[in-house]
């Protein structure tokens, strides 16, 4: 049973990226629920996903994470994957040469695009092997080691912004009560429940740096 | 009011930008839909140039903006890449705006997570860790105070945009800003009055492509040295094949309107080949190219071709090593010019070595720091198109060799083992000649001169095998014994004239070379039934070689070239015992 489909349909490239060539793709190969199909066989799952065909849930797999070569998709593809993204939280991971800045969104479900160079770099495998035992693995660890400081700075600046906004009890859906929501989010993801404490842990973790 | 503007997302109080437009100036939310990120061709650079498209015709006393803009990944410092393009963006019209990130970080810690923080020790650029309007009223007072000058040569200074991308993205970079700065220094110079399709597409990428912006404004395009319509023409004319997977990104309508269009150049045919290299194998591509190429005088090729070329680190590997390989296996003599951005010297050498006649480069952006760059490239494409054009004989005169090699390689060897050791003489001479050939170069016109008196030579070794002096004071040719005449030719309206049989008059009365080859056309070989011409023609080249061997020329003539070639073809046609 595979978790994570692993679309790239050039070996040559992933060597060519990955910092320590061969090693690394043997090392991704030994991922027991990753599935990396060979340049025929990721040209077949491809085109399922463009014809919107392709099956999530099978006998032999249950897809938690998509990693694919942006520029295989079409737009079909595209919010195909977003479609079935959005009903159940699968996780997508976009890369390609020709994106230039990071975009990662949490809007209903978790997506990240990256450049491959960035996609390819030593956070690569440790996050493979994270997310193969445990699907809640953030997919922002792709991008950044330090990818936690990237909340405790979002969590500084929605706390300051909370600050400022007004509190209207009659509506639940104003940027008050979401906020407050969002930032309840951060503190599960972090471990942390207290503004202050976040502070200290972000002056001290960036002094690590 | 104050005359300021707050770029912000929705992670900002709505609360704090409604205290922010009643008192300061005017917001404007920035936001990316996710329908937007599931665009085939979705860029963050693209979405910000829209955005401060916006905004162009505006003008700000100062720009607030969070230096995280993205909903969900601070680390993205989507703020400050949003200040680079308002620094960068040449249309909007707070280039030189001041602008106040809002971050509760400093910007030492901002510059341990992201290089983008260098934009913060920039001037006119400012922070504040408060999110209050008083603070902000303050900032503006004091922001005004302060002297404006030079903030984008300080800026340019300071920071430094990296590319992004692997190499394919970079030589695909350097293929567009190649093209653009080619296409704008001849716009410049108003030799031509148009902007082709390719090049609006690319100019809309650069205009918003952040690494594009910094490279603009880092060096932008000078007519430093008045490129002028003369500086394009073309004293030379021929026909040129294009080779370029990308060819149809700009360069073919560059080339068309630098060789074809009739604006400044008309070549006697010009055709450009390569766009459909995506859909073939690597063997296609070599066949097809080396089939097409045997029909033009100029090659001007690129060196890498597939993407395949991009990962392939042995020169000798790469389709435009094969192809070039190719076309000089065919005919050495095919001018051949490498049009690439690669500046590695091993790659040159291996084109070199393989006969490449010339290399033209694309301007990577690295090369643009020296001004006078794109006006050399250019103005290096004509002299090197125009000195390809000088040799295209070259070609001919190669097609002319393999003629003579095709006379005198005989499969069935003869059983005289004289005339096999004249046939080994031939050949060896012939490599000679072809040897020469290749070394043809106007600027060294003993080169000229190698090449006829390797003819020369090779004939002369016709008259050492073939003529037989009799025991009756006469002469004869070959196997046959034919007697051979004593023909002159009247100088005044030439005419040949035979005064019978060549009979000894004294010790020094020896059959010239001439003679002897004209007994060999007209008589043995019978070349042809009025052969006139030939036989004048072997006159005049007998007298050239003796003036330059003992009087006055310094050199003989690609003319004469040409002439001994057609000569020592026409010997070997119908070569007997």
């Amino acid at each position: 049973m595979y978790n994570i489909l692993f679309l790239e349909d050039r070996t040559d490239r992933q060597l060519l990226f990955l910092p320590n060539g061969v090693d690394d793709l043997s090392l991704i190969k030994t991922i027991g629920n990753l599935y990396m199909p060979d340049p025929n066989g990721c040209k077949q799952i491809v085109e399922e996903i463009n014809k919107q065909k392709y099956i999530f849930k099978s006998i032999d797999r249950d897809i938690k994470l998509v990693i694919v070569h942006r520029t295989l998709l079409k737009n079909s593809g595209i919010s195909f994957l977003n479609q079935f993204a959005k009903n159940t939280q699968l996780k997508l991971v976009f890369f390609s040469g020709g994106i230039s800045q990071v975009q990662y969104n949490i809007d209903g479900f978790e997506q990240i695009f990256l450049n491959s160079t960035e996609f390819y770099s030593e956070l690569l495998i440790p996050f493979l092997f994270n997310f193969s035992s445990d699907f809640s693995t953030s997919i922002l660890g792709l991008f950044h080691k330090n990818w936690r400081l990237s909340y405790m700075m979002l969590y500084r600046q929605l706390s300051q912004n909370l600050k400022v906004s007004k509190v209207d009890e009659s509506d639940p859906y104003t940027f008050y009560y979401s906020t407050k929501e969002r930032l309840k989010q951060i503190e599960s993801i972090l471990g942390v429940s207290d503004e202050e404490e976040i502070d200290k842990l972000f002056k001290k973790s960036i002094l690590t740096i | 009011m104050m005359n300021s503007l707050l770029l912000y997302n929705n992670n900002i109080s709505p609360d704090f930008v409604q205290d922010f437009k009643d008192s300061i100036g005017e917001t404007k939310l920035f936001s990316i839909t996710n329908q937007t990120l599931a665009k085939e061709d979705y860029s963050f650079d693209s979405v910000a140039s829209e955005f401060l498209k916006t905004l162009l015709d505006k003008k700000y006393e100062v720009i607030f903006i969070p230096i995280n803009l993205s909903i969900d990944n601070y680390l993205e410092f989507s703020g400050l890449r949003i200040g680079y393009h308002i620094r960068l963006t040449n249309e909007f019209n707070n280039q030189e705006t001041p602008i106040v990130f809002i971050a509760r970080e400093s910007a030492f810690e901002i510059n341990k997570l992201s290089f983008f923080g260098a934009i913060l020790s920039c001037p006119q650029i400012y922070m504040t860790d408060k999110l209050e309007i008083d603070v902000f009223k303050k900032q503006i007072e004091f922001i005004q105070s302060t002297s404006k000058a030079n903030v984008l040569k300080g800026f340019l200074d300071r920071i430094h945009i990296k590319p992004s991308g692997n190499y394919t993205t970079h030589h695909s970079i350097a293929n567009e800003w190649s093209i653009m700065r080619w296409f704008k220094t001849i716009l410049k110079s108003e030799i031509i009055d148009y902007t082709p399709d390719e090049i609006e597409s690319i100019e809309s990428k650069i205009n918003s492509n952040l690494y594009y912006k910094y490279l603009t404004c880092k060096f932008p395009i000078n007519n430093v040295n008045g490129l002028t319509v003369e500086d394009l023409k073309l004293k030379f004319n021929g026909k040129i094949l294009y080779i370029d997977d990308e060819k149809d990104k700009g360069w073919n309508e560059l080339f068309c309107a630098l060789f074809y269009d009739d604006l400044i150049n008309k070549v006697e045919d010009y055709e450009s080949f390569g766009s459909e290299f995506k859909e073939l194998e690597k063997d296609e591509i070599i066949n097809l190219s080396v089939n097409k190429a045997k029909d033009f005088d100029l090659v001007i090729l690129d060196f890498r071709l597939t993407e395949d070329d991009f990962y392939e680190s042995d020169p000798k590997k790469i389709n435009g090593y094969k192809i070039l390989e190719g076309i000089k296996a065919h005919n050495k003599g095919i001018q051949v010019v490498i049009f690439s951005a690669t500046n590695k010297v091993w790659n040159l050498q291996a084109l070199q070595d393989a006969g490449a006649d010339g290399f033209i480069i694309k301007e990577s952006p690295e090369n643009s720091t020296d001004a006078k760059f794109t006006f050399e490239s250019i103005t290096n494409l004509i002299k090197t198109i125009d000195k390809c054009f000088s040799l295209k004989i070259k070609k001919e005169l190669v097609e002319l060799h393999k003629s003579i090699l095709k006379n005198i390689l005989v499969d069935d060897i003869d059983e005289n083992p004289r005339y096999n050791f004249f046939l080994k003489g031939l050949l060896k001479q012939a490599s000679v000649i072809e040897k020469s050939i290749v070394l043809i170069d106007f600027n060294h016109p003993i080169s000229l001169d190698i090449t006829f008196l390797s003819c020369y030579n090779f004939l002369e070794q016709f008259r050492d095998y073939y003529l037989i002096e009799g025991r009756d004071f006469r002469y004869y040719l070959g196997f046959e014994e034919l007697p051979l005449n004593r023909i002159t030719i009247q100088k005044k309206s030439p005419r040949i004239l035979s005064n019978g049989e060549f009979i000894k008059n004294g010790r020094n009365d020896n059959p010239s070379w001439f003679q002897v080859m004209a007994g060999l056309f007209i008589d043995y070989f019978n070349l042809s039934s009025a052969p006139f011409n030939e036989v004048v023609d072997l006159h005049n080249m007998s007298t050239s070689r003796n003036r330059y061997i003992h009087e006055d020329k310094s050199s003989f003539t690609i003319d004469e070239i040409r002439i001994i070639m057609t000569l020592t073809e026409l010997a070997t046609r119908n070569l007997k015992e």
